[in-house]
This record gives structure tokens, C-alpha cells and sequence, in this order.
């Protein structure tokens, strides 16, 4: 019986470099999401792969919702994902692919 | 035969239609009826002529014929001829006049007579105006259209007329539904019921401003999302939400359509839409001139208000406000009777060994203190808990004082053994020493959910209920010994002591429950153990509310009714039972084992499905643990999960009143998402607000390939 933990992993460098959350977010670890995510995105555009997540509550959009409009983060949720109802019911934007996520990034610039 | 002037009239009228004959004239049913009524051919033919451009036109050749037209098809108007056989102008006119019904229809009268002495001859006859031959067609047609735009005006005065009159009736009958309704919901439901008094709304809500002015709390009734009465039950006074600002403006506030309303407004308008589209709100004011609150009235399609029916909201308003006084000050009279018993009967239980509900239902109507009791304490480290429920001879103040000496004995008596019966003993020595404590009845039970057992002693008192894991009901008969402070003292008896495993349910109450007069206790018994049969699935708060209103008498309860619900906490195969304590901590530990509990359904249940579940529960666990116990540690949030065969059932109940604002939340935290999502995965979410806490039960239905089997 653990309480809820995660990672973010770097699985891609490069000028648009690819994180991946894993693990679970909840109310109770919702801000050491947010720490961490801030200081990946500190330096510049990044997308966040949702999809290996095993849960993530509504503090833990809440923390996405905040930072989107004024982080340059790129969420990608694919549709098999167990985070895709609760993203759709929420409203959040993200792309169902790491490509998909990549080609808006590229062509915004 | 028609004279020059007519000619010349007649031959006016053939210039703008040629030879064309008379054809039937095209009858557009919304246009107003005519009737002529000329026994000169060629008048009628003319006067048709000019007058169908506009309006239906039928046509008679004398007075008799006229009438019975016009009692047959009550035309708009008519246009008659002085000269005419059978019975003249005037004779017809004089005939109008004297029918009550057809009274009102305004008559021209049309004559060669020309001259002050016969117009005035036609006005004395009744006629509404008179036209001397020759006219011209510009004039008929003017004096027709005069006639039939004032008839119209007249018309509708009277009818706005008649909606006053019927405005005032219904507004009285309001009046005098408010004088019984009891609480605030059922003064809306009684307005929603007048489709006259509420514009035929189909929700109305009440906003009150609590007594420190801060907070507004709203009753809502009729059709509105249930995630909008979660999200604003509770609201600041200075929340972006018009109900708020009509209170804090003192103004009304008419809203033709939602979707056009102010930016400040773009959250509460898009969630209350498509069930309020429309709105009028009204404050409502003391008789001292204060804002209390607001009422509002809503409809499911944008719409505009005209100013009669924006004051009739206003006076609604103003009958509601009496109404809801009167049943605040009830309120108030019923809470200070209730006082006492509420804070006595708060459960104290910091244990994590059981869930625990209790409803206390007072007899009849009748607001007075009982001389009933229930409580619930944790005894030990190990979490056995001490459950007991109780009753005093006498009512009122004697019996509510003797009730409280007895409550406070038992919990000091409680703390000294685990032996139930040796409990009893010293609260039976204790109350041979207090007056009124003869013959009080206690039923009193420790349970210890780690052995799975429950020992127990009843002085007097019913048998307390076990329902068993799988279904089978049974009374604890045994540990029977006389009521307390008895005339046949030194009968001390033993604890009984029976099994209590994970999945049964415990049941002890006062014999209002179950006695009726002139009915055996067998039968009420049996009534009592058929009805606990369908609530082994239910969570204990739900236990206690569905058996007070199946075991309700037809005409209510005629003696005060204590039920305490008490169910272990562990997991079978149909149940998944946990109290923790209120930390967000707790909130993954229990979600991995309700995983795992939800993969035991086989295969059967799809990953999609179990997801659902999961963060349903995950987000209501959170909601109590920061709203409902303000992360007081020292309290519990408890989760109740069954299995149905459709759906699994799921209640997450906390002990605390909520008291932040609910709105608010929308914008600033998590909980605005939170709903979004409880109300998005669940089939069903139920919020029940009682005095105890807060419970919130959800329902979740796999989709129709799926089927929850246990094993």
C-alpha cells in the first residue's frame, strides 16, 4: 500500500524535447507534479506524453490547466490511454500521437 | 331599387374589377369575419367587393336573417342597411343589443337618409357608426378598420383584465399552499405546481443568506443537471452568479437569454444550460425591509418578459417571503428543540473497524426532545467500537435530561470493560440512583471487526438485527436481562455474542421502528427483518433512510425512532468496505485495493470500465477528505462499494457540513473539475446533506456487453 507516486522521464531530446509521465498524480502529490513539470518546461517548448499514466485526478489537470496557456507544453493523450474520457470530459487540448504533437509544434514556428 | 348614389357607388366599383363576376372569395381563416346585411343585390355585391381585400365577408338580405347568422358564426363586424324587410336596421341593431352575448359587436349602419337627425336616429339604436350613401370606398374601409382595431384594443383589455383577476386568484391559492408546506423545497415544488404563479418555469431555486451574511445556501426544485445543484449549493455573497448579485443589489433581474448574459456570468450560465435558458430573479425581503435572499425561476428556452408577468414574479417574491419566514422561525423553534439531541447523537467514532450511520426521526409532527438515544464510540487502539441505542420513559425536557445522564453513564461505564453485560450492570447501578431512569431500555453492542464478532446485552430492549453476508436475516436473541433500574432487580444476565464477518450488517433501534398500535411485536418484527432483506447492498446512511420511510405507519410515526446502521469494514466478493482516515494520502492505498477488488469480477469487466470507477471514487474520496472533514485527520471518510448485477454501487460519506464556497471552486480549484468528472463517469450521482455529514452515492453501469459476475 503506497501513497501515489510518478515520474517524468526525458525520452527525447532535441529542441522539442518529449516527456512521459508515468505513475499516478493525485490531490496528494499534485504539487511535486507541478514543481517538476515546471522545471522541465523551464527551458523551452516540450511535449508531455499522458498516455503511459496509470491515473490522473483532477488536481492533476487542474496543474496542466494552469500551466497550458502560458508554458509552451504540448499534451499527447493517446485514445487507449485510461486518462482519455476524463481529458475529453475536462475539455483539456492534446494530440492523440508524440507525431501528431510534433507536426503542431513544427509548423506553429 | 338602389337609388342614383348607389349607382354611382356601384359603378365605382365595377370600374376597378371590370366584368369579372363575383367568384367566391378567398377565406383566409385568421382574418376577421364581416357580415352585410342589404337587401339590394347590388349593394352586396359592391359592399363585398370593397371590404374582401381585407377581411372575410359574408352576406344577408334582411334583419332576421342577419341575427341568425350572427348567433351562428359570430362575426367580427357587421354592416347593415337601414331598409330592410322582415326586420329593419334598427330592429336588428336593437336585437344585438339586447343579447348578452352578442352585445359587444360593433355595427355600422349604412343609410340614404342623410342628415344630423338620422345619424343620430342610428346612434340611439345602438349602432358603433353610421355611414350616409353615397360613401366611397376609402371610407368604408377606414371606418371598418377603425371599428375592428378598437373591438381588438377592447378585446384585449378584457383579457388582460381576466389575467389580473386570475393572477390575484392564484396568487391567493399560493398563499394558502405555502401556509403547509414545511421546508423551503416544498414551497418551490408547491410554486412549480402553479403554472400561473411561476410562468410556467420549469425550475425555481431559493438563495438565503446565512445569519453571518457571508455565505448563500440554495434550495433548488424541478429540472435542473445534477452536477449544477453539487456545484452551487453553497456560493459566496459576492460569487459571480446572478442569484448572489440580486441579493447584494437588492434589484431584480430579468434574463431573456442566458447565453447573452454578461461575461461576469459565463460559467454559471453555460452550467445551468440547456435546463435554464431564461431567468427571473427576485430578492426576497424581510419584513423589515432587509434582502433574506432570492428567489429565482428558470425555463429550458431563451424567452422575453413582459411587464405583467415581471410583476407577478415580483409578487410571488413577496408571498414566498412570508412563506419562508414562517418556516425559518419554525426551523429555528425545531432546531433549539433538537439541539440538545443533535449534539448528543453526533457519532464519535475515529475507528476505521466499521462504517456507521444513525438517523433519530422524531414522532409524528410533533417538535419536541425525545427519549431516545444512540451512540457510537471507538473503545481501543484496536478499533472495537461501542454501539448503543436506547430509550427513556417520558418525552420532553424530564425525559431528554434523563436520556443525556444515561448517555454520559454509559460512555464513562463503556470505557471500563469490553463485556458488554458488565457495561449494562454498571449503568443499571448508576440508574437505580437518577429519578426517571426506571424501566429505560438499552440495547448495547461492541463490536470488534478484526475477530469478526459482535457481543451484546439488551435490558429490555428489541433484539438487535444482524443481516449476514449472504442475505439471511436473524435477531440477537440472546444477553437478555430486565430493563434498567427495574422492580425485579438481580436478574443480571451474559453477553450474547454472535459472528459479524465483512458484508453483514448490524441494526439496532428503538421499538418505534417496528411497533404499531394494536399489532402484535411478532408482526413488527417480521416487518422489520422483510424490509432489511433489500438493504444488505446499500450504504449504511441509505440503510437508515430506507428503512424509517418502508416501516413508516400510513399516518407517521406515533413514538420516536433511533436506528443506528453499523457495517464492518473488509471486502467480499459483493462488497468493498474501508473507513480511513481523512489524509489524501489514504486516498492511493485505497484505490489500489479497490482495483484490485474490481479485478476479482474476472475478466468480465473491461479496463475502461474499472478506470471509470476508480476515478469516480478517487475524485469524491478527495471532495470529502478537503471539504466535507477539513483535512482533519482525526476524522473518517468512509467508502462504500457493493456489486449490484448491473451496475456497481459506490457511496463516499464524510461527517462534516461543507462550508466553502461550492461555486467558487469552479474557477479557483480542482473540485470545478472534480464534478465535471463524477457527473461525466457515473450513470447516477445522489447528494445527500444530513446533519451527520455529507454522502455522496454514485452509480456506474458497464456498457451492455459486460456483466458484473462475483464469484
Amino acid at each position: 500500500m503506497t501513497s501515489a507516486r510518478f515520474e517524468l522521464l526525458q525520452i527525447e531530446a532535441g529542441p522539442h524535447p518529449v516527456i512521459e509521465l508515468r505513475g499516478e498524480i493525485d490531490a496528494a502529490n499534485a504539487a511535486d507534479f507541478d514543481r517538476e513539470l515546471c522545471a522541465h518546461t523551464a527551458s523551452g517548448p516540450a511535449i508531455l506524453d499522458l498516455s503511459p499514466a496509470a491515473y490522473l485526478d483532477s488536481a492533476g489537470f487542474e496543474v496542466l490547466c494552469r500551466l497550458l496557456p502560458a508554458s509552451p507544453l504540448i499534451l499527447v493523450i493517446s485514445p487507449t490511454s485510461v486518462l482519455h474520457k476524463a481529458a475529453k470530459l475536462i475539455s483539456v487540448p492534446f494530440h492523440n500521437t508524440v507525431n501528431q504533437a510534433m507536426g503542431a509544434l513544427t509548423s506553429n514556428r | 331599387m338602389p337609388t342614383g348614389a348607389e349607382h354611382a357607388q356601384a359603378d365605382e366599383a365595377l370600374q376597378w374589377l371590370g366584368d369579372e363576376p363575383v367568384e367566391a372569395p378567398v377565406k383566409l381563416p385568421e382574418r376577421p369575419l364581416i357580415l352585410i346585411a342589404d337587401d339590394n343585390a347590388d349593394m352586396r355585391r359592391h359592399l363585398q367587393r370593397i371590404l374582401r381585400v381585407r377581411w372575410n365577408v359574408e352576406s344577408v338580405t334582411n334583419g332576421e336573417a342577419a341575427l341568425e347568422f350572427i348567433r351562428a358564426q359570430r362575426p367580427d363586424l357587421l354592416v347593415t342597411d337601414v331598409v330592410m324587410p322582415v326586420l329593419d336596421g334598427f330592429g336588428l341593431v336593437a336585437a344585438i343589443r339586447a343579447d348578452e352575448e352578442l352585445a359587444a359587436l360593433p355595427v355600422i349602419m349604412l343609410s340614404a337618409r342623410a342628415g344630423i337627425e338620422s345619424s343620430g336616429e342610428g346612434f340611439a339604436a345602438g349602432a358603433d357608426d353610421y355611414l350616409v350613401k353615397p360613401f366611397s370606398s376609402a371610407d368604408l374601409l377606414n371606418r371598418v378598420g377603425a371599428r375592428l382595431d378598437a373591438a381588438a384594443r377592447e378585446s384585449q383589455a378584457a383579457q388582460r383584465n381576466e389575467l389580473t383577476t386570475r393572477r390575484m386568484a392564484t396568487l391567493a391559492e399560493l398563499s394558502s399552499a405555502f401556509a403547509s408546506v414545511a421546508t423551503v423545497s416544498d414551497a418551490l415544488a408547491a410554486l412549480l405546481r402553479s403554472p400561473v404563479a411561476s410562468l410556467g418555469a420549469t425550475a425555481a431555486a431559493i438563495g438565503m443568506l446565512e445569519q453571518t451574511g457571508e455565505l448563500i445556501r440554495v434550495t433548488y426544485a424541478g429540472e435542473l443537471p445534477g452536477e449544477f445543484l453539487d456545484r452551487y449549493h453553497v456560493m459566496s455573497r459576492d460569487a459571480a452568479v446572478p442569484l448572489a448579485d440580486v441579493i447584494r443589489s437588492d434589484r431584480p433581474m430579468a434574463v431573456a437569454d442566458t447565453a447573452k448574459l454578461d461575461r461576469r456570468y459565463e460559467t454559471v450560465a453555460s452550467d445551468a444550460a440547456p435546463a435554464a435558458r431564461a431567468a427571473i430573479l427576485e430578492p426576497l425581503r424581510a419584513s423589515d425591509g432587509r434582502v433574506i435572499g432570492a428567489l429565482a425561476l428558470s425555463w429550458p428556452s431563451p424567452r422575453a418578459f413582459e411587464q405583467g408577468e415581471l410583476e407577478l414574479a415580483e409578487q410571488v417574491a413577496r408571498v414566498m417571503v412570508q412563506a419562508v419566514e414562517r418556516i425559518d422561525a419554525n426551523e429555528r423553534e425545531h432546531r433549539i428543540a433538537t439541539e440538545l439531541q443533535e449534539r448528543l447523537l453526533d457519532l464519535e467514532i475515529r475507528s476505521t473497524a466499521a462504517v456507521v450511520s444513525a438517523t433519530y426521526q422524531p414522532a409524528g409532527e410533533l417538535l419536541r426532545v425525545g427519549g431516545d438515544w444512540y451512540t457510537a464510540t471507538t473503545l481501543d487502539d484496536r478499533g472495537r467500537i461501542g454501539v448503543s441505542v436506547g430509550d427513556v420513559v417520558g418525552h420532553g425536557l424530564p425525559g431528554a435530561t434523563t436520556m443525556s445522564q444515561l448517555r454520559s453513564a454509559l460512555g464513562a461505564a463503556a470505557l471500563t470493560s469490553l463485556n458488554p453485560n458488565a457495561v449494562i450492570d454498571l449503568l443499571d447501578s448508576y440508574a437505580t440512583r437518577i429519578s426517571g431512569a426506571a424501566c429505560a431500555t438499552i440495547a448495547y453492542a461492541v463490536i470488534d471487526a478484526q475477530a469478526g464478532t459482535v457481543c451484546y446485552s439488551c435490558a429490555g430492549h428489541p433484539y438487535p438485527l444482524l443481516i449476514r453476508p449472504d442475505g439471511k436475516v436473524g435477531y440477537l436473541e440472546e444477553g437478555r436481562r430486565p430493563p434498567l433500574a427495574s422492580p425485579w432487580p438481580g436478574l443480571s444476565g451474559s453477553s450474547g455474542r454472535s459472528e459479524l464477518p465483512a458484508g453483514s450488517l448490524l441494526l439496532l433501534y428503538t421499538d418505534g421502528l417496528i411497533e404499531r398500535r394494536g399489532e402484535s411485536l411478532d408482526i413488527g418484527l417480521r416487518r422489520l427483518a422483510e424490509a432489511a432483506t433489500t438493504c444488505i447492498h446499500l450504504p449504511v446512511g441509505e440503510v437508515c433512510a430506507t428503512l424509517v420511510r418502508l416501516l413508516a405507519p400510513p399516518s407517521g410515526y406515533s413514538d420516536d425512532v433511533a436506528l443506528v446502521a453499523l457495517r464492518p469494514t473488509g471486502t467480499t466478493p459483493e462488497s468493498f468496505v474501508v473507513a480511513l482516515e481523512a489524509d489524501k494520502s489514504n486516498v492511493a492505498p485505497t484505490r489500489h485495493r479497490l482495483r484490485t477488488w474490481l479485478r476479482s469480477f474476472t475478466l468480465r469487466l473491461d479496463q475502461a470500465f474499472e478506470d471509470d470507477v476508480l476515478l469516480g471514487v478517487g475524485e469524491a474520496l478527495m471532495n470529502a477528505i478537503e471539504h466535507g472533514s477539513g483535512h482533519d485527520h482525526k476524522r473518517t471518510v468512509w467508502l462504500e462499494v457493493f456489486a449490484h448485477k448491473d451496475r456497481i454501487l459506490a457511496s463516499v460519506s464524510d461527517s462534516g457540513r461543507w462550508t466553502a464556497d461550492s461555486a467558487a471552486s469552479r474557477r479557483e480549484s480542482s473540485r470545478g473539475h472534480g464534478l465535471t468528472l463524477i457527473h461525466g463517469l457515473t450513470e447516477d450521482v445522489d447528494t445527500t446533506r444530513t446533519i451527520l455529514g455529507t454522502r455522496v452515492m454514485m452509480s456506474f453501469r458497464p456498457n451492455r456487453t459486460t456483466t458484473i459476475e462475483t464469484r
